[in-house]
C-alpha cells in the first residue's frame, strides 16, 4: 500500500532476469543515501566500499549460476546496535563513538553468508532505549512522511530507511516495541520474533530477557524471507532456540479466529487510528475471519512491570561500559581525566551516557537494591508470569490477536521528550508482548491525518511463520 | 511513596558509577520518583502462589562441551578499541592504593 521502491521479491526477480545487477542496484541505493540521508539522518554510517564489493561478488556468483538464495545481492540496512566486524558500531551512544566491532553479530554473519549486501548502520535511540530516536547521541532521525515528526523508536533509522527506499529491507531490534512502533509510524512492516527465535549474539544487550532482533520490510512476504534466514538456533546464544520451518500456507482468512483484546483500545486513542483499525477488523470479518472478543486482564500492569525489569537488566548490561577495555575513556580522551581508578568509571560513564541511559541505570540499581528487590523486581517477575498466562489462555481460543500498534500516529519531534513517563505511555500496546515472549508483527493499515497507522498481530510462541502467513492475508485484503 | 531525596539519588548514582552534579541529581530524582510511583501499582496485583518468571521456553541451562572454543578475538581487533595497552596487557590505574 505504501511501498516505495523494490521489495526483496521484486529485486530478486530483476537480478535473476538479468535486468539489473546487484552492483547497479547497490550503487543506486548508495547514491540515494548520499542525497537523502543528510535530511533524514536514518544512517549513522555507510560502507560504500564493502557494499559494492559484496554486490560485485554476488554478481559473479549469479553469472556462474551459484546464487546463494533469496537474499543474494539484496542491499539491506542494519541497526547500529548490531556488531558488524571492522565497522563502527555505536549503539547511537557517545560511549561507543569510535568503537570498531571486533566480530560480526550472528544475524550479520547469517546475512553475509546468504550473500546480502550490507549498506550501512542505521540510527536508533541510544542503546535502544526510547520510542522516537530522539535519544540518539547523533541527532534525531526524521520521519520520511513528515520530517517535523519522529519515525518512532528505537529502530527509527531502520524504519525510515525502508520507508524512504534507502534500502530494500532493514534489520532492527525490539525490546518493548522498538521494531513495531517505528514500523507503524513509518508505514512499513516490522516483525518481532518469538523470544529465542533469532540469536542475540552480537546485539548490544539492553534487556536480555526481552530483546529480539527482527526484520523491517516493505511487505510481509519479505519479512518471511528474512525470518527464514535469521531464525536459526545459535550455540553462541544460550537463550536461542530457532524456529522450525512452517510448511502451512494460508491463502484465505476463512475460519481464522482473530481475537480483539479490549484492553488495547484505551481512551487515549486518536480517532483516525481507531477508525483505521476498526475498518481493518471489519474487512477481516468480511473475508471470512471469525472476530472474537478477548480480555487480557493483566495488560494494564505490563507497562509497570516493563519499567522495573528493563532498568534492572539495563543496569547490569551497561556495567561493561567502564572505560577500561573499549569505548570512551578518561584514559584516552584529552579533555577527560580521572584521578583515581573509580573515577575512570564515574567520569567516563557520566560523559558517555545520555540522560535516558543514566535514568534507567539508576532506576535499575534502585529496584534491585537490598530492601527494594522483593517489592519491585521480584513482584514484577511474578506479574510477568500472569501477563504471559493471559496470552497462553487467549491462544487456546484464537489463532491471532489484533490490536493497534500505538494509540497515536507519529508525534512531533520534541513533543514528548521532556517527560519520560509520557514517552513510556506511548508503548502501552507493544510492551506486554516482550515479557511474554510471544511474536508480533506490525503491518500498515491506513492513514490518519495523512500519517501511517499500524496494525499489530500477535501470535503464540514459535508460531511466527503461521502468524506471518495470516498477516500476509490481512495485508492482501487491506490493499 | 516519598520523593527520592537528592542524597538518595546521589547514593544510587554512586552505586551505578555515574558522577552527577547536584542539579542533575535533583532533576533525575524528580523523574525517577514519578516513574517509581507509576510502577508501584504492581503491589495491587495478587501474586500469591506465583513463582517468579524463569524462561519463555521452560528451557533449562544450555550447556556446551568443556573444550577450548574456536571463537576468540584477534588481538589486532582488540587493540583498535583498548585505551591503554602494554604489549598484550591492558593498562589500568591502581585499584588498591599502595601503602
Amino acid at each position: 500500500m505504501f511501498k516505495k521502491g523494490l521489495s526483496i521479491t521484486e529485486a530478486r526477480r530483476k537480478l535473476d532476469s538479468g535486468e539489473m545487477s546487484s552492483a547497479k542496484l547497490t550503487k543506486g541505493y548508495l547514491d540515494k543515501i548520499k542525497d537523502k540521508n543528510p535530511s533524514l539522518n536514518a544512517y549513522l554510517s555507510v560502507d560504500n566500499k564493502g557494499a559494492l564489493g559484496a554486490a560485485k561478488e554476488s554478481d559473479t556468483r549469479r553469472q556462474k549460476g551459484e546464487v546463494k538464495g533469496p537474499l543474494d545481492g539484496i542491499p539491506i540496512a542494519v541497526k547500529d546496535n548490531l556488531c558488524v566486524r571492522g565497522g563502527r558500531t555505536t549503539a547511537a551512544s557517545k560511549i561507543l563513538e569510535d568503537y570498531i566491532a571486533p566480530y560480526d553479530a550472528t544475524v550479520v554473519k547469517l546475512l553475509k553468508e546468504a550473500g546480502t549486501v550490507v549498506l550501512g548502520k542505521t540510527n536508533l535511540d541510544e542503546f535502544a532505549m526510547g520510542s522516537s530516536t530522539e535519544n540518539s547521541a547523533y541527532g534525531v532521525c526524521k520521519n520520511p512522511w513528515d520530517i517535523s515528526r519522529v519515525p518512532g523508536g528505537s529502530s527509527g533509522g531502520s524504519a525510515a530507511a525502508v520507508a524512504a527506499d534507502l534500502c530494500v529491507a532493514a534489520i532492527g531490534s525490539d525490546t518493548g516495541g522498538s521494531i513495531r512502533l517505528p514500523a507503524s509510524f513509518c508505514g512499513t512492516v516490522g516483525h518481532k520474533p518469538t523470544y529465542g527465535a533469532v540469536s542475540r549474539y552480537g546485539l548490544i544487550a539492553m534487556c536480555s530477557s526481552f530483546d529480539q532482533v527482527g526484520p523491517l520490510t516493505k511487505t510481509v512476504a519479505d519479512a518471511e524471507i528474512l525470518m527464514s534466514v535469521l531464525a536459526q538456533k545459535d550455540p553462541l546464544d544460550a537463550t536461542s532456540v530457532g524456529l522450525s520451518p512452517n510448511p502451512e500456507k494460508i491463502d484465505s482468512l476463512k475460519g481464522i479466529k482473530i481475537g480483539v483484546p479490549k484492553e488495547y483500545f484505551g481512551e487515549g486513542m486518536e480517532r483516525g487510528v481507531k477508525k483505521a483499525v476498526e475498518e481493518a477488523i471489519e474487512k477481516a470479518g468480511g473475508a471470512g475471519a471469525e472476530i472474537i472478543d478477548i480480555s487480557l486482564p493483566h495488560t494494564k500492569y505490563a507497562l509497570a512491570l516493563y519499567y522495573i525489569i528493563v532498568p534492572a537488566e539495563v543496569s547490569s548490561n551497561l556495567a561493561r561500559f567502564d572505560g577500561i577495555r573499549f569505548g570512551l575513556s578518561t584514559e584516552k580522551e584529552n579533555d577527560l581525566s580521572a584521578d583515581s581508578y573509580i573515577d575512570v568509571y564515574n567520569v567516563t560513564r557520566a560523559e558517555g551516557f545520555g540522560p535516558e541511559a543514566k535514568r534507567r541505570i539508576m532506576l535499575g540499581s534502585y529496584v534491585l537494591s537490598a530492601g527494594y528487590y522483593d517489592a519491585y523486581y521480584k513482584q514484577a517477575q511474578r506479574v510477568r508470569v500472569l501477563v504471559k498466562k493471559d496470552f497462553d489462555e487467549a491462544f487456546a481460543k484464537v489463532d491471532v490477536l489484533l490490536t493497534p500498534v500505538s494509540p497515536t500516529t507519529a508525534f512531533k519531534i520534541g513533543e514528548k521528550i521532556d517527560d519520560p513517563l509520557t514517552m513510556y505511555l506511548q508503548d502501552v500496546n507493544t510492551v506486554p508482548i516482550n515479557p511474554a515472549g510471544v511474536p508480533a508483527v506490525s503491518i500498515p493499515c491506513g492513514l490518519s491525518n495523512n500519517l501511517p497507522v499500524g496494525l499489530q498481530l500477535i501470535g503464540p510462541h514459535f508460531g511466527d511463520f503461521k502468524l506471518l502467513e495470516i498477516a500476509k492475508e490481512v495485508e492482501n485484503i487491506l490493499e | 511513596m516519598e520523593n527520592l531525596s537528592k542524597e538518595q539519588v546521589l547514593r544510587v548514582a554512586y552505586l551505578s558509577r555515574l558522577e552527577l552534579t547536584g542539579k542533575e541529581a535533583e532533576t533525575y530524582g524528580r523523574q525517577m520518583t514519578e516513574i517509581l510511583n507509576y510502577v508501584s501499582q504492581l503491589s495491587e496485583v495478587d501474586t500469591s502462589g506465583v513463582q517468579p518468571f524463569m524462561s519463555v521456553t521452560d528451557s533449562k541451562n544450555s550447556f556446551r562441551e568443556d573444550e577450548i572454543g574456536k571463537e576468540g578475538l584477534e588481538i589486532e581487533d582488540i587493540k583498535k578499541n583498548t585505551p591503554v595497552m602494554d604489549g598484550r596487557l591492558i593498562k589500568i590505574k591502581a585499584v588498591l592504593e599502595g601503602k
